[in-house]
């Protein structure tokens, strides 16, 4: 049988690469990671042609990923470690004075503690009633293409359009919520009181992202096999241990998976509490990214909004590794 | 290996024409240099509910000058301000030529070297106009080393607007103290009224809220000192006695002139553009409903802050001179005179104005509070815009109950401080 590497001395001119070996069929082969490691490790060698074919096409995507994401971020870095604003006209090394500031004023601190709240407790919420709700897409009804629609609604409306109008209707004295809550005894001020107002940005940013989460679960839902169904129905299981037992853990590389970009998605976003809170009250709803914004944009101080940045990094960062590591342990075959 | 030469050279063909296509489509269509115009054109951003009043008078300037201005939305705050140009003045542009700007807005202009001095030409009239109140305001916040960088077209304050009927309804006399205030509050509370109220929403409005309070109580609200102390202290006590509503530490304009307007709320601290809300509201409004009275007298007495928006020319704009030019035109005394009469948004307490419109309306109580004393400059601070934010952090977190009086002016001391 002709090998990989003969064909590969052939094209060359004759000279071997390196002794042959057998060419294992397509499913049998090492994954691409093992590959490269294997390529990079000069045990398979490739043409000096197709390399630099393979280096210059993939030279612009290097390129465009280096100059908007690599650059940035060291730029951003670099930044935090100075004293950059915009009444300084010289910038100077600062070392970690931005970073030893913020962690040791208590509104930023708990700015950062409540960033990671709002991202984590909104993300789980979401997840819950979007497996949910994808349980309900998932059955046949009436009108379910009709249906499918308007519960998307809320993802397509604007978040900042969501928050003008959830602050309206969490706003004492005259909104829906607290007029409606009251019929029953319950008496907050959802915007006015500290915990409230957390709750209250929480809720808003869930009703806002569980369609998302919802259409997600159902396409992997209905990638499901019905066999499997069928036979848990047969073997007498109920539709609680099938949900259970099988959907969720067949869901969960897909949960984790969303769960891990809607985290790092919420991290960094701060249109809902600027819409309904500005922060407030006091800055009990205060957000590491809004933070950032404020230091930039109406302090002009951009070594510390460079900082709040890359500690938000840091976040983001620990939260991608804990859920690649929960990602392997959760997948399932079948 | 005919076949891979040839592919690396296409590849390398490829790769090179892209980012140069890519740039060929990047460059700007170039400017008009290449198209001669009459006359030059500048660019003026303004609130957009001010264009239709003042276009025929701009058209004016047009009409004698050759220079065309084209009047153009403006943020209507100044945090949207120094959001959408602190980037194009960093990276040495602007999109306008003349640009509207409120005062902590311009303080970190000027600070970062953004905005052009408009010289003695362009104030020289100007200057001669103003009252003395606006005066302090202008030398406080648009001159630096003795020269102007901003000429103000507005100039509010915070009028205490009382419904009349309302107070009357409940026998209530009109507070004229800080102590009536609460006595009038103690009555209506019974009634379901609150005695008084203001948007206290951040970002900003907290701030608005309690310099007003603090110049009642003559503190310097950045040093935090006993006439602060005492203002956020009768704030929240307000609050607490329930004579103030809560919520409004979460309202905006909009929602405290709802409540006003819903007759919950008696009396209130409220700018200029109330006056045309009010007279809108055709369902309610009455003369009685929304009478300007003398601000309740703290201890330091009766006082209220004045603050407003001005012109200025970006140092990055192309036609620096027109623009000056346009800005030196518009604040003539017959020109300022001409636009309060269109627009409430160039009402001013120049000698001029007050002179000409005077006698009646909003401008009557503008020069009743002018010519009593009751009027003081907004609170300055190189860096406003961030001193407002700390202000309102720690305000927001005071009113709510989040920390107590001494945390809240042990942390206005040391940030402000910080701020240094």
């Amino acid at each position: 049988m002709r090998t990989l590497d003969s064909r590969v001395a052939d094209r060359s001119g004759g000279a071997a690469a390196s002794p042959d070996r057998e060419v294992p069929p397509y499913h049998e082969r090492p994954a691409p990671l093992r590959w490269g490691i294997a390529r990079l490790l000069r045990f398979v060698r490739l043409p000096r042609s197709v390399m630099l074919l393979a280096l210059i096409l993939i030279a612009p995507a290097f390129i465009l990923r280096a100059v908007t994401s690599v650059y940035p971020f060291f730029a951003t870095a670099w930044t935090s470690l100075t004293d950059s604003s915009a009444y300084n006209p010289e910038t100077t090394f600062i070392g970690l004075e931005h970073y030893a500031a913020i962690l040791s004023n208590p509104s930023a601190v708990s700015a950062l503690v409540f960033t990671v709240v709002f991202a984590v407790v909104s993300t789980l919420l979401q997840v819950v009633f979007g497996f949910m709700l994808a349980l309900l897409l998932n059955t046949k009804f009436r009108f379910q293409n009709a249906v499918r629609a308007l519960v998307l609604l809320p993802w397509a409306i604007p978040a900042i359009v969501t928050a003008l109008g959830f602050r309206f209707m969490f706003s004492d004295g005259s909104g829906i919520i607290p007029t409606a809550l009251q019929v029953f005894g319950i008496d907050i001020n959802w915007l006015a009181d500290p915990l409230a107002a957390q709750v209250a940005v929480i809720l808003t940013n869930v009703w806002r992202n569980v369609p998302y989460i919802a259409f997600v679960v159902l396409a992997g839902l209905q990638g499901v096999p019905n066999e499997l169904l069928e036979a848990a129905r047969v073997d007498g299981a109920s539709r609680l241990r099938i949900t259970l037992q099988i959907l969720v853990p067949l869901m969960m590389p897909l949960l984790i998976t969303m769960s891990t970009f809607m985290v790092i998605f919420q991290l960094g976003s701060f249109d809902i509490i600027l819409g309904m809170t500005g922060g407030g009250p006091g800055s009990a709803t205060q957000v590491a990214p809004y933070l950032a914004y404020q230091a930039a944009f109406i302090s002009l101080d951009y070594g510390e909004s460079a900082a709040i940045s890359m500690l938000l990094f840091l976040i983001i960062l620990a939260v991608g590794v804990l859920a690649l590591s929960r990602f392997r342990k959760a997948q399932v075959d079948y | 290996m005919r076949t891979s030469k040839r592919m690396v050279r296409a590849a390398i063909a490829g790769v090179a024409v892209l980012p140069l296509v890519a740039l060929a489509a990047c460059t700007s269509s170039g400017d008009d240099g290449g198209t001669p115009e009459e006359g030059v054109t500048i660019t003026y951003a303004v609130q957009g509910f001010a264009h239709e009043a003042i276009a025929p008078i701009v058209q004016e300037f047009t009409d004698e000058t050759g220079i065309t201005v084209e009047l153009v939305d403006g943020p209507a705050s100044g945090q949207d301000l120094l959001t959408q140009l602190v980037p194009a003045f960093t990276s040495g542009t602007t999109p306008y030529d003349v640009i509207d700007a409120d005062d902590p807005a311009v303080a970190a202009l000027i600070a970062g070297g953004w905005l052009e001095p408009l010289g003695d030409e362009v104030t020289a009239d100007y200057l001669a106009d103003l009252s003395e109140g606006m005066l302090d305001s202008h030398e406080q916040w648009n001159v630096v080393d003795g020269e102007s960088y901003r000429l103000y077209h507005n100039y509010e304050l915070g009028y205490y607007w009382v419904n009349q009927e309302t107070l009357d309804a409940y026998g209530v006399p009109v507070p004229t103290t800080w102590e009536e205030l609460e006595s009038a509050g103690e009555t209506l509370k019974q009634q379901g009224v609150y005695v008084f109220a203001d948007a206290a929403a951040k970002p900003g409005l907290t701030f608005v809220y309690l310099a007003y309070l603090a110049a009642q109580a003559g503190g310097d609200i950045y040093a935090a000192d006993e006439g602060t102390r005492t203002a956020f202290e009768f704030a929240k006590s307000l609050i607490d006695n329930g004579y103030f509503p809560e919520e409004a530490v979460t309202w905006n304009y909009d929602q405290s002139n709802a409540a006003y307007m819903e007759d919950t709320v008696a009396t209130m601290r409220q700018w200029t553009f109330f006056d045309g809300v009010a007279q809108a509201n055709t369902a309610w409004f009455t003369p009685e409903k929304a009478v300007i009275a003398d601000p309740p007298a703290g201890p330091a007495g009766s006082k209220t802050w004045a603050g407003g928006w001005g012109m200025a020319v970006p140092a990055a704009g192309e036609h620096k001179e027109e623009a000056k030019q346009f800005v030196a035109w518009m604040n003539t005394p017959e020109i300022a005179t001409r636009l309060a009469e269109a627009s409430s948004f160039f009402i001013t307490s120049r000698t001029s104005v007050l002179d000409a419109l005077g006698g009646e309306g909003i401008v009557a109580a503008l020069k009743h509070y002018s010519d009593s004393g009751f009027v003081v400059p907004r609170p300055f601070h190189p860096k406003a815009a961030q001193a407002e934010a700390i202000v309102d952090d720690i305000g927001q977190s005071y009113l709510t109950g989040q920390i107590t009086i001494d945390e809240a002016m042990d942390r206005l001391k040391t940030e402000i401080a910080a701020l240094d």
